[in-house]
């Protein structure tokens, strides 16, 4: 029986390391880095609107 | 006539090639691919390869991928935007006004921004002049911006430093100049900024031995001094193009590139509305080099630009004899024009004596309905004797004395210039500020300017990008382009307009107004970056504000100009000046020579140069020969036989002590013996996209202060060995006819008529038109159904709309070698047909753009459906689902479709144009498209979801009117018309149902929703 719970908990172990490695796969596959801002910003090409410049409609 | 040109009397052709049934022209009309982009592709010369081998390939690579590749592009990263700008909404564009500092035209622009970034630019419609329309180099400028080449940092002697180092040295080189009695010199192009002219004052009274040095290849100053000895005035009137009934233009490209473009093409092709056909005008030109405007005349003749002055001698003669009461001419005048005979003329230049008097008649029965015009290349005396002649037609009402052609700056006289490189070649100048102009490039060879320049202690140049001035400097100081900068322009005397920065500099640069009022206030260690704003503020204060004394205070006024991005000035004219008839006494006998003739020309798209690193313009084929990227020289086909050369074969040109190596183009229409070649190309020292791009021909200019700077007589001509591969995309898309004679016609692709003929039959058009049937039932649209029409009598082939197109969709460059290959990625072309004679041709244009067909051919053949048809009538494209078969794009009548080859960012000149700053140009609003995905002309979907979410959003149905394509927006003459086929009272609604309205290959049933609108020449007969 206890052989049995063992083997359970191991299956439940490796079930929940494969799932949490296609999970975190995944996530690092999705664009978003909600937060990373700064870092990746960096190094970028600064746009910045020029704030004497006076906007209109079409 | 011989057996060619019988069989092809009414036949349309593209190409000589064509004209002439050669039989590679008539292989490149079957043939699917182009010659040569197949080859590498031969399943015969692939090298053999077992089964077994070919199988253990596969696995072991698909085992590769699947393990060790990753994704070849970096696709970026989204992060939260959260340091927002207070007037930035994502995803909704802004707009500012501003004017463009591209040529001497100062065009109201308005730059449309999204985040921050500029990502289009096009015309201000509360402009007074070019109303809301901007020529291609001032769409395509906003690549410059973007440009990866552009300096980065102040140079010194190469070498990066830093702005603080640099002010000290020139602030000391300055003082140290103007205390020992050296000039400083400023050598700029044309000023039509009246705060930097003010700036220039300063400086000059600060620095009391600097000098500025003005000058500009491309200038107007014949017609100038001309109409001040006719007029004894300065003031140069504008002229009243869309009052005009009958047009004679002598070498005066005016729909092209000759003053004020965005206006004039609007105001005449005001006067060719079909729906006033009664009133059409009338254009004859008389030219050289096939231009523009003598693809759009009614009649052309072919004279040689320095044969003008004889050509309007002899018509003036012919006049005065006729009437010979008409004007009180002096005797001294009289016997002079009595030895120029029209007959002898028209002889000598081999005319058509029943054309040229018929043009005569109608200037004579139409006096102060027609008007002359001579273009800006031709020499003093043609513009006095054209303005004599306008005065004895009773032309003057044309015009308009109440808006004058201002100019700021005086462009350097000949003598000062002279002047200005002996005192460098002496060493008597100190300093020389290069302030945004590349003399060393633009100016004649013989000036050598270059070697001058080296006896001058302090070189500076202030530029954009390095050029071949720059590099000859000691300091390269990097100024912002346009659309980062201040500054204000002022080209009629009652239009002042504005320019302010839409986006903060990129790079570690500076305006250079702002560097020069630095350098005026003498402490390097305090630079204020707003300085020039303020300046700019303070100059409109005195100068605008004081003077129009409006009814609000300074700042409420100074923001509403610049939201407006225009102010309309209170001004008074003048009356008609009485013309000095001693002006005429001056005019001397000219006969033209027969030899050849070298006309140097402005390039509609790449200007002096100043936009050769600009890929967009480098691939925009040329309107009349549609080339790209090259310049050439362009002769007649009897001067090709002369001088035994073949297209893109090496002619030699030697003028003025130089010589140049140019390929040949052999241009239907071109006047023999006169070669014509447009300037700006083949700079040295420029970024990738311009580098080995053409040759430099400024080198063979006659001197400024010459009376015809760019036509060079006394040149020896011949055929060198070798050759050099010309692109034009003129026979590029041909459709097969071997089996359909008078193809174009009866396929319902080029339909005109004439005046005469519609007037008589409004339904010429129509009397063949056979009934077509489908074997499916028609599609109903029940809500919008986008349609759109060309009206050819408006159109005028200036590639505007091609342009707007490229930078509204993203639009790749590919290269001289992809374009080579019939691959270039516009989703416009204006398709060039002739007929005729290559001597005599008529030259018709036909936008061609995907016609959004109801039965669309592509949309059954496409086995993903990624080409599929919306409910509003559009046939759309789904570049996820594409899987590159191409069978969309052999089954399209149209050949519109384009195919992405490569990744073409990435393939283009080493991933020029796949860099994190270019990207920035990109509209988010449209899908960048990547290898072996099919595009095409989308009717700008994407600003159809914009009109329709803001109709959604105020709860009203979406209207035809509320969408405006981007070449539409662009287009200058407002050929192009779209809108909601469904609103009755529309006015697509009203085109589709002209009687001059055709669907082009209507008889194939596909239902296109472009309707053309046939061109109609407004000869004497029904016959053309």
């Amino acid at each position: 029986m206890s052989q049995q719970n063992d083997q359970n908990s191991r299956r439940k172990f490796f079930k929940t390391i494969g799932f949490s490695a296609l999970g975190a796969g995944l996530i690092s596959f999705y664009p978003f880095k909600l937060f990373a801002g700064s870092r990746l910003t960096g190094n970028k090409i600064q746009v910045k609107v020029h704030p004497s410049a006076v906007k209109r409609n079409k | 006539m011989s057996d060619i040109e019988k069989n092809n009397e009414f036949n349309v052709w593209k190409s000589l090639g064509q004209y002439n049934n050669e039989p590679a022209s008539v292989k490149a009309k079957q043939d699917e691919f182009m010659e040569g982009v197949t080859d590498d592709f031969n399943p015969d010369k692939m090298p053999a390869m077992s089964r077994r081998k070919f199988v253990a390939l596969l696995s072991a690579s698909a085992a590769l991928t699947a393990t060790a590749c990753s994704d070849y592009r970096d696709k970026g990263e989204i992060v939260p935007y959260t340091k927002r700008p207070e007037e930035v909404l994502p995803g909704k564009a802004n707009y500012y006004a501003s004017t463009c500092n591209g040529c001497s035209q100062a065009c109201g622009t308005l730059i449309k921004t999204r985040e921050g970034r500029p990502i289009k630019v096009d015309g201000n419609p509360d402009h007074p002049v070019n109303q809301g329309k901007i020529c291609a180099k001032g769409q395509a400028d906003i690549l410059n911006l973007y440009d990866p080449e552009r300096l980065k940092n102040p140079l010194a002697t190469k070498a990066d430093t830093d702005w603080a180092t640099i002010d000290k040295i020139i602030i000391n080189e300055l003082a140290d100049a103007a205390s020992t009695g050296k000039e400083i010199a400023i050598v700029t192009q044309n000023i039509k900024s009246p705060t930097a002219l003010k700036l220039f004052d300063d400086f000059k009274k600060k620095y009391p031995t600097a000098k500025i040095y003005s000058y500009d290849i491309f200038n107007n100053e014949n017609r100038r001094r001309a109409w001040s000895k006719s007029y004894n005035t300065s003031f140069l009137p504008t002229v009243k193009w869309n009052e005009i009934k009958v047009v004679l233009a002598l070498e005066s490209d005016f729909l092209g590139n000759d003053g004020s473009t965005m206006e004039t093409i609007r105001l005449f092709t005001s006067g060719r509305d079909i729906m006033k056909t009664k009133d059409f005008n009338r254009l004859y030109v008389a030219e050289g080099g096939m231009s523009l405007t003598g693809m759009n005349g009614d009649y052309r003749f072919r004279v040689r630009p320095d044969a003008q002055f004889e050509f309007v001698m002899s018509i003036l003669n012919e006049i005065v004899s006729r009437d010979e009461g008409l004007f009180n001419l002096p005797e001294i005048f009289l016997a002079r024009l009595n030895t120029y005979a029209l007959s002898d003329f028209i002889q000598r230049n081999g005319l058509d004596d029943k054309k040229i008097h018929l043009m005569v008649d109608d200037l004579i029965s139409r006096k102060g309905e027609g008007f002359v015009y001579a273009g800006d290349t031709l020499n003093e005396e043609v513009h006095i004797a054209v303005n004599l002649l306008n005065e004895i037609l009773g032309n003057t009402s044309f015009y308009n004395f109440e808006k004058e052609n201002i100019k700021l700056g005086y462009l350097m006289p000949h003598s000062d210039l002279a002047e200005f490189i002996n005192n460098m070649k002496v060493g008597n100048v100190g300093v020389v500020i290069h302030y945004d102009s590349n003399p060393a490039f633009q100016l004649p060879a013989s000036y050598k300017y270059a070697s001058a320049l080296e006896n001058v202690k302090t070189k500076i140049s202030l530029t954009e990008a390095l050029n071949d001035t720059s590099d000859l400097c000691d300091f390269v100081l990097p100024a912002n382009h346009q659309l980062e900068s201040w500054g204000d322009a002022q080209v009629r005397n009652d239009v002042y307009s504005l320019q302010q920065p839409v986006i903060a500099p990129i790079f570690n640069t500076r305006q250079k107004e702002s560097v020069l009022l630095h350098w005026l206030s003498g402490n390097s260690a305090s630079f204020n970056e707003d300085n020039y704003h303020q300046y700019l503020m303070n100059n409109f204060r005195e100068t605008i504000y004081n003077q129009q004394n409006p009814a609000v205070d300074f700042d409420s006024y100074w923001y509403a100009s610049l939201h407006g991005g225009v102010v309309k000035l209170k001004t008074s004219g003048i009356n008609k000046p009485s013309f000095k008839m001693n002006s005429i006494l001056s005019l001397n006998n000219k006969i033209a020579k027969t030899d050849y003739l070298l006309q140097l020309k402005d390039n509609y798209f790449i200007g002096d140069g100043k936009f050769a690193n600009n890929g967009w313009l480098q691939e925009l084929p040329h309107p009349v020969s549609k080339v790209t990227w090259d310049n050439y020289a362009a002769v007649s086909p009897a001067t090709a036989k002369e001088l035994n050369v073949n297209n893109d074969d090496l002619l030699q040109i030697k003028g003025n002590g130089k010589e140049v190596i140019l390929p040949v183009y052999i241009q239907p229409g071109q006047t023999n013996k006169v070669i014509t070649v447009e300037l700006g190309y083949g700079r040295k020292i420029i970024g990738d996209v311009g580098k080995d791009v053409g040759v430099d021909v400024n080198s063979t200019l006659n001197s400024l202060g010459s009376n015809s700077p760019l036509l060079i007589d006394e040149i020896a001509v011949e055929k060198v060995a070798g050759t050099h591969k010309l692109v034009s995309t003129q026979e590029h898309h041909s459709l097969d006819d071997e089996f359909v004679k008078d193809f174009h016609r009866k396929r319902k692709i080029i339909q005109e008529g004439t005046v005469t003929e519609y007037n008589k039959n409004p339904h010429f058009l129509h009397e063949e038109k056979h009934d077509v049937f489908s074997i499916t039932g028609d599609r109903e649209y029940k809500g919008n159904k986008w349609a759109m029409s060309i009206d050819l009598n408006k159109c005028i082939s200036c590639s505007v709309c091609v342009a707007s197109c490229n930078v509204e969709n993203n639009i790749a460059v590919v290269g001289k070698d992809q374009v080579a290959k019939g691959r270039e990625m516009q989703w416009m072309r204006i398709d060039r047909y002739y007929s005729g004679t290559p001597d005599e041709p008529i030259p018709s244009n036909q936008p061609m753009l995907c016609q959004h067909c109801d039965n669309a051919p592509c949309e059954n053949v496409c086995p993903v459906n990624a080409t599929n048809h919306s409910p509003d009538g559009l046939n759309q494209m789904v570049y996820n689902r594409c899987v590159g078969t191409r069978y969309c794009s052999n089954n399209c009548p149209y050949k519109v479709r384009r195919f992405n080859f490569f990744n073409f960012r990435d393939h283009f000149e080493d991933a020029y144009y796949e860099n994190e700053l270019t990207s920035l140009a990109n509209n988010p609003e449209v899908t960048v498209r990547s290898r072996g995905v099919m595009e095409k002309c989308t009717f700008c979907v994407q600003r159809i979801m914009e009109a329709r979410s803001e109709a959604i959003k105020e709860g009203r149905p979406l209207k035809g009117s509320d969408v405006t394509t981007a070449c539409q927006q662009a287009c200058p003459s407002q050929a192009i018309v779209f809108g909601d086929a469904n609103e009755k009272d529309s006015e697509i609604a009203k085109y589709r149902e002209h009687e001059l309205g055709y669907h082009v290959l209507e008889e194939t049933n596909v239902r296109p929703n472009v309707t053309y609108l046939a061109k109609l020449r407004n000869t004497h007969t029904e016959e053309f």
